[in-house]
């Protein structure tokens, strides 16, 4: 009776992992970013098809060998995205039914197709009308349209991966009711969060991974959770290389950066805070990490001081004692900020341009003469670059997507630093980055607080914030939760501080 | 050493001028075994008088392209300002000032294009096939589907100064190809323009106005379309209501075939004139064998995908190449 999932690849981020699921039970599966959580998700939602990983995968017994996520579907697997894209100007029915319209005479069975969503919708109780129009619902309700799709073709697993992120406190509360219904039914679910709150509520079992193995499993026992919960974050945090680290030994200053009284609203809710009411200040020669889970606005937070959040903001943002009145980019360049960006494929390089007009973007203009580049000047620049950062790279007229994704990183914070910033923020520097390159990085950071720069900077993971940050402040529910020195706090404790797990 | 060679001259060959001239030298050998008449003097000139005014059309389209736009209405444009000039000509109003109203219109019909797409975020697509039936709309308007003429002498004379055998509309092509590609590929401008279309997200965060960027490209375009269309009003000596119609299909054909990318941030103005020459001939040659018109645009339609397809699976090579990690050692 037993749902076996069982995923093995040497290629892929993940390497030998075995996990099963009963009928009626709930996994939680955990990890940090890069552990190999969504490779596996993608293997069981056939998203990544019979032949590009080894290993089984059996629900009920069966052998499951989809091609496409279609046919992991028809196997019976579910899977209820972080970021949903349904149907939105199509009625719920319609949404639940995309697949398989009942056809009546040639045409859709409009009576059958609503009556049948009408059952499903009080089989799991919930407050829907077949007939609305997605787009009127909100987040939390579109996505159980979408568990009600699964229904439907009365899915066997269920996954869902980050399923709060989006959703309000009493739509988590209304989520978990389901969850709670869909074990009864006997369906097996797989949880995956950031959130060891949510975790501990919802969850039988719970699998953890970490650099694509698994590092252990147990199942929870809600009498004994504090020390469950301490095991769990070891297993998720791991051993780490000290030296990998270096030291920092820049002088700080008077303070820099101070950012009072900012919150910050969600760009598609208008009332929903992901930043409430928080200050900080930093000083000059300082490197500050923020700390938190996905969503807690560490990104929000950098892209507001250098002008570029979508949504709404406001407080007070002062750099060397001048408030600053920042509505663009432009703006905070002009105002020496620099912002590296998390995504780098997706706004940090521009792919068909060479090295050495990647690392001059920002300074093109003032490298002009009456609005001629200035050829000579432009190499010379990215020539220095290149050498300063040891950006590996045949040549500097080589198209920028052709270097390795540690080199890429490299030029896109050679051309920030270009525009020779004060203050420096960093999303993610170190992500899609190889060990070698990452170390680099670290280098380049202390190189330039011990200049008098002031950086501001993000990671998800843990470790190297913790170790290359001058003083880390924990985020948690829009609020700064924890704002440590260097070694004042454990990875655990910011991890349980991070999700809510040490108290309000 | 040889292998480096090999790669340098394959590099060579994949620019798309020297990809373009190829096909062109070939079309121009075939054409004149077929047709003896094709390389004299009077049908070379006469092609660059007929196909000039695509031509000045495609060096505004290839900023478009390259910032990652499209205009189709460039052929209402031209026609437009053709119509606007013939009929402050008639009215009386003086020649230079009737050119110069009939340009500037056409900057401000650019500007009210780009303004449209890049302000409400529309499909540049859908965005200038309204202007393209709207300015359409609007010839028909003030020329009431006849043309307007008689035109003043000293308009009509424009085009028919030849400086040693060469018509004057050639000379100003070139001076507006020069001045095009200064300002495409030595300009910071025109680093903004391939910034913004290679990746605008990028360019935005870089501090580039983005929207300033894609708007100016349409202005440029709309200025252009307004010298290309009072040419061709002098040219024809009265102001067509169909003048330039199907112009864009010509034009995108032209900018293609020289290499933009329409996936943007790839393209050059040398490219562009090539593309331009290749398909004046062509559409040349097809009238001296005898193709009709109808057919032409089965062949100018079927180039423009052929050339896009091409592109495509240049990408799709690019791409494989650069996830591979495999990376040509031997350039520079």
């Amino acid at each position: 009776m037993l749902n076996i999932v069982k995923a093995f690849s040497g290629v892929l981020a993940v390497k030998g992992v075995t996990l099963t699921v009963a009928k009626g039970e709930v996994m939680a599966l955990l990890g940090e970013n890069g552990a190999g959580k969504s490779t596996i998700m993608k293997v069981l939602s056939g998203m990544y098809g019979v032949g590009s990983y080894e290993g089984e995968i059996k629900i009920d017994g069966n052998l499951v060998r989809s091609h496409s996520p279609q046919e992991a579907a028809r196997a019976g697997v579910a899977m209820i995205y972080q970021e949903l894209n349904p149907f939105l100007d199509m009625t719920v029915a319609e949404n639940v039914f995309m697949h398989d319209f009942p056809v009546k005479n040639g045409m859709v069975d409009v009576k059958k197709m609503n009556g049948e969503t009408r059952k499903l919708i009080e089989a799991i109780g919930v407050d829907i009308h077949p007939t609305m129009r997605l787009r009127s619902l909100p987040a939390g309700q579109q996505q159980i349209v979408a568990i009600l799709r699964e229904l439907h073709i009365d899915a066997k697993v269920f996954i869902f991966d980050e399923p709060t992120s989006s959703l309000t406190k009493t739509e988590t509360v209304k989520l978990f009711e389901i969850i709670r219904r869909l074990k009864s039914q006997g369906k097996s679910i797989i949880y995956i969060s950031h959130r060891l709150d949510e975790v501990f509520q919802i969850a039988d079992t719970v699998s953890v991974m970490r650099d694509g193995y698994l590092s252990g499993e147990m199942e929870l026992d809600h009498g004994n959770s504090e020390a469950q919960m301490k095991q769990i974050i070891s297993w998720m945090v791991g051993r780490d290389v000290k030296d990998m680290y270096p030291v920092n030994h820049a002088e700080k200053g008077e303070v820099s950066l101070s950012v009072q009284n900012l919150t910050i609203y969600d760009p598609l809710s208008g009332d929903k805070k992901i930043i409430d009411n928080i200050s900080f200040t930093i000083r000059k020669g300082e490197i500050v990490g923020l700390a938190g889970l996905v969503g807690a606005g560490r990104t929000e937070i950098l892209s507001t001081i250098f002008g570029c959040y979508k949504g709404v903001s406001h407080g007070t943002i002062l750099l060397d004692g001048k408030a600053l009145e920042i509505h663009s980019p432009r703006e905070a360049i002009r105002e020496n900020i620099a912002l590296l960006t998390e995504d780098r494929r997706a706004n940090g390089i521009i792919a068909q341009m060479s090295v050495e007009e990647n690392i001059t973007v920002p300074i093109w203009r003032r490298i002009a003469r009456h609005g001629v580049m200035n050829r000579k000047q432009e190499l010379d620049i990215a020539r220095k670059s290149i050498q300063d950062l040891l950006i590996k790279c045949h040549s500097g007229k080589m198209r920028i997507d052709n270097l390795s994704g540690g080199n890429q990183q490299k030029a896109v914070l050679a051309k920030w630093l270009n525009t020779e910033p004060r203050l420096l923020l960093l999303d993610e520097p170190t992500r899609g980055v190889d060990i070698g390159a990452k170390v680099e990085i670290y280098q380049i950071m202390n190189r330039l607080v011990e200049q008098g720069m002031t950086i501001l900077w993000a990671s998800s993971e843990l470790p190297e914030l913790m170790e290359i940050s001058d003083r880390i402040l924990v985020l948690g529910n829009g609020h700064i939760c924890g704002d440590y020195k260097n070694g004042e706090i454990s990875q655990e404790a910011v991890l349980a501080l991070a999700s809510g797990a040490g108290g309000e | 050493m040889k292998k480096l060679n090999k790669n340098e001259i394959k590099r060579f060959m994949q620019r798309p001028t020297i990809s373009t001239s190829l096909p062109l030298i070939v079309l121009v050998v075939v054409a004149t075994l077929i047709n003896p008449n094709f390389l004299t003097w009077s049908n070379v000139t006469s092609i660059m008088r007929s196909y000039v005014f695509i031509a000045l059309i495609a060096l505004g389209m290839t900023f478009i392209f390259i910032e990652k736009d499209i205009d189709i209405s460039v052929g209402s444009l031209l026609g437009l300002s053709g119509a606007v000039a013939g009929y402050l000509m008639v009215e009386g109003v003086p020649v230079v000032a009737a050119i110069l109203i009939a340009i500037v219109i056409s900057i401000l019909c650019g500007f009210l294009t780009g303004f449209f797409i890049v302000h409400f975020d529309i499909p540049p697509m859908i965005g200038s096939l309204g202007m393209q039936f709207m300015l359409r709309g609007v010839i028909y308007i003030m020329t009431e589907g006849t043309p307007i003429y008689p035109l003043p002498e000293e308009f009509t004379a424009i085009t028919k100064i030849n400086l040693g055998g060469i018509p004057l509309q050639m000379f100003i092509y070139i001076l507006f190809a020069l001045i095009c590609g200064f300002l495409l590929h030595k300009t910071v401008y025109g680093r903004y323009i391939f910034a913004v279309g290679g990746n605008a997200d990028t360019a935005w965060l870089c501090g580039i106005n983005v929207k300033f960027v894609r708007i100016s490209a349409y202005c440029l375009t709309g200025f252009l379309c307004g010298v290309a269309g009072v040419l061709m009003t002098s040219r024809v000596a009265s102001a067509q209501a169909n003048a330039g119609y199907g112009y864009e299909m010509y034009a995108i054909a032209s900018v293609v075939v020289g290499g933009a990318s329409p996936a943007g941030g790839v393209g050059s103005i040398p490219g562009t004139v090539v593309g331009s020459i290749l398909i004046g001939i062509l559409q040349n040659v097809m009238v001296l064998v005898g193709i009709s018109v109808y057919w032409q645009y089965v062949a100018i339609g079927g180039i423009i995908l052929l050339a896009v397809i091409l592109d495509q699976n240049n990408k799709k090579r690019a791409l494989a190449t650069a996830s591979k990690g495999k990376t040509n050692a031997g350039g520079e």
